[in-house]
C-alpha cells in the first residue's frame, strides 16, 4: 500500500521534473479544471472524463487538478450560477436551447443547470488560456525542479535511487 | 505534438469497456439503490428489494418481493408486492424523463407483518393521541360524576310542605308560652287582688278609694280574661288552617316530584364522545396519515422553474414543462389484510408524477375488492394549480366489525358485538383547509353498557344494565373541519343519546321512587310534629281555659266580696248600674 502511493507521488514528481511532457501536463491541468468546475452526476461530466482518459495527457495532474477545482467550485458556485442563467436566459439562444434540450441524450448533460452551464463556460474558456500559459512555464521550469528533485532526498526517494541503491538479493 | 497514440488509446479503451460491463452489471444495484432512496425518501420508513432485474433492452424494469414498511407502526407493512413490472418510456428517458407507460403489481399485500421494525430512526410516542385519550377519559369521568351527583342529591330540604311546616309550626310553642305566662300573670293579679281586699277592713267607707280602684282592676282583669280568650281562640284556628296548609301543600310536593326532570346534565352528546372519540380520532388519523403521506409522495413544485440543491434547472421559451417522473398507468392486484382475514383486491393509479403542475393532471388511485367484503377506494390528488386540492373517498358497506369495547372498562364502557360495518368517508383537502365527513353504521348489533361498581353509586350501576336494551344499530357521523395538521372533528351518534336516555328513564324512576320516599318520610316528620304540637295545644288550651274560667270565678267572686262590704246590691257595683255613677261623682 505504501509503495502505491509513493508510486503515485512519484508519477507526479516525475511529471514535474521533466519525465513527462510539459504539454501533457498543461493539457491534463486545464481538463482538471474543466471537470472540476462543471458539476458531478450528468453526462457532460462523464465525457469530460472519458475524453481525459482517452486523450494522452498526464491523468495526474487531471486528478489533482479536478480535486482542487472541484472545492473551488463549491465556493464560487453563486458566480456559476449568475454566468450560467445570464447565458442561458439570452433571448436569441432560447430556439437553440430548446431545441437541444428537446434532442436525445443531451438532456442528460443538465446543460439547462445555471451551475452547469456557468461551470461549463468558465471551464471551456480557461482550457487554451490555461494550456497555452501553463506549457512554457511547465517547461523553463522542470530542469529547474528536476535538478532540486534530484539533490533531495524524498525527492531521489521518489524517483527511484534510493530504491535502485538499497535493493538486496538474497 | 502527437495527443492520440494507440499505445495510450488501448489500455485506456480497454479499461472504459472494463467499465462499461461493470456499469451493466452494476445496473440492477443501482436502480434498486435509487428507487429505495427515493421511497425511502416519501415514507420515512424502510424500504427492501430482494431482488431486481432491469432489461434494457425491453425497458422494463422488474422488482420482487419489495417491501415498503409503514412509517407509523413498526411493525407492519405499508405494502408488500411480489412482483412489480414496471415498463419504462425509452424516447422519454433519453430525454432525462422517466415514465412509466405500463406498470403491473402483483400479489400485492397491505398492512403484512413484519418482524424488524421499518422505521429509519426511533421516533416519540404521538402526544396528540395520548391527550386525546386523557381528554375522552376526563370527558367520562366528568360526564358519570354528574350523573351519580344528581341522584344522590337530597330534596328533603326542597320539599315545599317541610319549610311551610318549619315556618307555621315552630313558633307555635314560644305563642302557647306566652298565652300560659298571660295567663298566670291574670290568675297572680286575682290572687293579689284578694289579699288587698281582706286588708281593707270592713269599714268601706275608709278605703273608698281602694275599693275604686279595686273595681278598676276588676274591670282590667275582666278585659284581660276576655282577649286571652279571643287570643286562645284565635290561635286554635290558626293552628288549623296552618294545618291545612301543609296538608295541602303535601300534596303539591308530590305533584313537583313528577314534573322534575333531575337528569338535565346527562348529555348524550359528551357520552358519545367520550364512548366512540378514541376509535374516531383514531380511524381519522388513520386517513389524514394516508393522505399527508401522499401528499409527501405528490409534492406541488414552483412551475416553470425547478430547484434543485445545485443551481436551478431552467425550462427553455418554447417547451411545455414536463414531469420528470410519471406513471402514466399501473394496475395493482394483490391481497390486503382486513380484520382477520385477507381479501383480494384491485386497482389502478393513473398519472402519478413527481411534478404535478408539470404533467398538468391530478392523479387518481382506485382500488377495490370484488369480495363478500366489498371496499371501494377513489383518491384525487390534484396538485396542478396554486393549491393542492385532494379528495380520499372510502366506501366499505359490509367491513367485518369485530366484537369491541368502547370507553374505558374501568369507568362507563359500551361491549359492542360483532357485525358487518359500514364505513363511508369523503375527505376533501383545498390547500390545507380540511373538510369532510365520515359515516359508520353497525346494524345487529348488542350494545352492553358497563358501568364498574367501584366507580359510582349502586343505582346508577344498576340502571346502566338495561339501558340500550333497545338499541340494536350504532350509527356515527362525523364532521371534519380545520386543518390537515390541525385536524377537528364533531361527533354525533345515536349511541350517547340513547345511552343517556335509557339512563335517565332508569335514573329518573329511580330518582322519583327515591325522592317519593323522601317526601313521605318528611311529611310523616311533619304530621308527628302537628300532632305533637296538637297535643301540646290541647293540654295547653285546656289549662289556659280552665285557667282563664278559674280567674273569672274568682273576679265574680271578688267583686261579690266588695258588693257584701260596701253593703250594696250586687247590681251597684256593676259597671253598668246608675249607682256606680253616683259613687264616682
Amino acid at each position: 500500500m505504501i509503495y502505491r502511493i509513493l508510486r503515485s507521488f512519484r508519477f507526479l514528481t516525475q511529471a514535474l521534473t521533466a519525465e513527462s511532457a510539459a504539454e501533457r501536463i498543461s493539457m491534463g491541468v486545464a481538463m482538471g479544471i474543466l471537470i472540476g468546475l462543471v458539476p458531478k452526476g450528468n453526462l457532460l461530466c462523464l465525457c469530460f472524463v472519458v475524453l481525459a482518459f482517452v486523450v494522452r495527457i498526464n491523468l495526474l495532474a487531471v486528478l489533482v487538478t479536478t480535486a482542487v477545482a472541484s472545492f473551488a467550485a463549491f465556493v464560487i458556485e453563486p458566480a456559476l450560477h449568475e454566468i450560467g442563467y445570464g447565458v442561458l436566459s439570452i433571448s436569441s439562444l432560447q430556439p437553440l436551447f430548446a431545441s437541444l434540450y428537446d434532442t436525445p441524450w443531451i438532456p442528460w448533460t443538465r446543460f439547462n443547470n445555471t451551475v452547469v452551464m456557468g461551470g461549463l463556460l468558465i471551464g471551456l474558456v480557461q482550457l487554451l488560456p490555461t494550456y497555452f500559459t501553463l506549457t512554457p512555464w511547465i517547461r523553463r521550469c522542470q530542469p529547474n525542479w528536476s535538478r532540486r528533485a534530484r539533490n533531495s532526498r524524498w525527492g531521489r526517494e521518489l524517483l527511484g535511487d534510493q530504491v535502485t541503491t538499497s535493493w538486496r538479493v538474497g | 505534438m502527437r495527443m492520440f497514440s494507440w499505445r495510450y488509446w488501448v489500455p485506456r479503451g480497454t479499461l472504459l469497456v472494463l467499465a462499461a460491463v461493470f456499469l451493466v452489471m452494476a445496473i440492477n444495484p443501482l436502480i434498486r439503490s435509487a428507487i429505495v432512496d427515493n421511497v425511502q425518501a416519501i415514507t420515512y420508513s424502510k424500504v427492501d428489494i430482494p431482488r431486481i432485474h432491469t432489461s434494457l433492452r425491453d425497458n422494463q424494469i422488474t422488482l420482487a418481493g419489495m417491501t415498503v414498511a409503514d412509517p407509523h407502526h413498526p411493525l407492519r407493512n405499508l405494502f408488500e408486492a411480489d412482483l412489480v413490472e414496471l415498463e419504462v418510456d425509452r424516447d422519454a428517458l433519453l430525454k432525462r424523463r422517466v415514465i412509466v407507460k405500463r406498470g403491473r403489481v402483483r400479489g400485492l399485500r397491505l398492512g403484512t407483518e413484519r418482524t424488524k421494525s421499518g422505521l429509519l430512526s426511533e421516533r416519540q410516542a404521538l402526544d396528540y393521541q395520548r391527550n386525546l385519550n386523557d381528554h375522552f377519559h376526563r370527558l367520562g369521568t366528568e360526564w358519570l360524576k354528574q350523573t351519580d351527583d344528581c341522584l344522590q342529591s337530597g330534596l328533603t330540604n326542597e320539599i315545599e310542605s317541610v319549610t311551610l311546616a318549619k315556618t307555621l309550626l315552630d313558633p307555635l310553642p314560644a305563642n302557647y308560652a306566652q298565652l300560659e305566662q298571660q295567663t298566670s300573670q291574670i290568675q297572680s293579679d286575682v290572687k293579689d287582688l284578694q289579699q288587698q281586699l281582706q286588708k281593707f277592713g270592713d269599714n268601706p267607707l275608709r278605703n273608698l278609694a281602694s275599693y275604686q280602684q279595686a273595681i278598676d282592676r276588676l274591670d282590667a282583669l275582666g278585659r284581660n280574661i276576655f282577649e286571652v280568650r279571643s287570643h286562645v281562640d284565635r290561635t286554635n284556628e290558626q293552628f288549623k288552617m296552618d294545618v291545612a296548609n301543609i296538608q295541602a301543600t303535601t300534596e303539591k310536593d308530590l305533584q313537583m316530584l313528577q314534573q322534575l326532570q333531575p337528569l338535565n346534565t346527562m348529555h348524550g352528546g359528551t357520552l358519545s364522545e367520550y364512548l366512540l372519540g378514541p376509535e374516531i380520532a383514531q380511524r381519522t388519523e388513520e386517513i389524514l396519515q394516508w393522505v399527508r403521506w401522499s401528499r409527501r409522495f405528490a409534492p406541488s413544485f414552483s412551475g416553470r422553474q425547478l430547484t434543485n440543491s445545485s443551481g436551478t434547472d431552467l425550462v427553455f421559451r418554447g417547451l411545455t414543462p414536463k414531469p420528470p417522473i410519471l406513471i402514466e398507468s399501473m394496475v395493482l392486484q394483490g391481497q390486503a389484510l382486513l380484520g382477520d382475514q385477507l381479501v383480494d383486491l384491485e386497482g389502478a393509479i393513473r398519472n402519478l408524477s413527481s411534478d404535478p403542475k408539470a404533467a398538468g393532471v391530478p392523479t387518481e388511485v382506485v382500488i377495490q375488492t370484488a369480495t363478500d367484503t366489498p371496499i371501494l377506494v377513489q383518491a384525487f390528488f390534484d396538485a396542478t394549480g396554486e393549491f393542492s386540492q385532494d379528495r380520499v373517498i372510502v366506501d366499505c358497506p359490509r367491513t367485518p366489525g369485530p366484537s369491541r369495547v368502547l370507553g374505558d372498562a374501568n369507568q362507563l364502557a359500551v361491549s359492542v358485538s360483532s357485525s358487518p360495518v359500514h364505513l363511508w368517508i369523503d375527505v376533501t383537502l383545498d390547500g390545507d383547509i380540511l373538510t369532510g365527513e365520515m359515516r359508520l353504521k353497525q346494524e345487529g348489533v348488542t350494545l352492553v353498557p358497563q358501568i364498574n361498581p367501584e366507580f359510582c353509586s349502586t343505582d346508577l350501576c344498576s340502571a346502566a344494565g338495561s339501558s340500550l336494551s333497545e338499541t340494536d344499530t350504532l350509527d356515527v357521523a362525523v364532521n371534519l373541519s380545520g386543518t390537515l395538521m390541525t385536524p377537528k372533528w364533531t361527533l354525533q351518534s345515536n349511541l350517547g343519546p340513547q345511552l343517556a336516555e335509557g339512563l335517565r328513564d332508569e335514573v329518573h324512576t329511580q330518582w322519583i321512587a327515591k325522592h317519593r320516599r323522601a317526601i313521605e318520610q318528611a311529611h310523616q316528620v311533619v304530621n308527628q310534629k302537628i300532632q305533637e304540637i296538637d297535643s301540646m295545644w290541647t293540654a295547653k288550651q285546656q289549662s289556659i281555659l280552665a285557667t282563664l274560667q278559674a280567674g273569672s270565678a274568682d273576679v265574680e267572686l271578688v267583686r261579690q266580696e266588695i258588693a257584701t262590704r260596701v253593703e250594696h246590691t250586687h247590681g251597684m257595683v256593676d259597671p253598668k248600674s246608675p249607682l256606680r255613677k253616683t259613687m264616682r261623682r
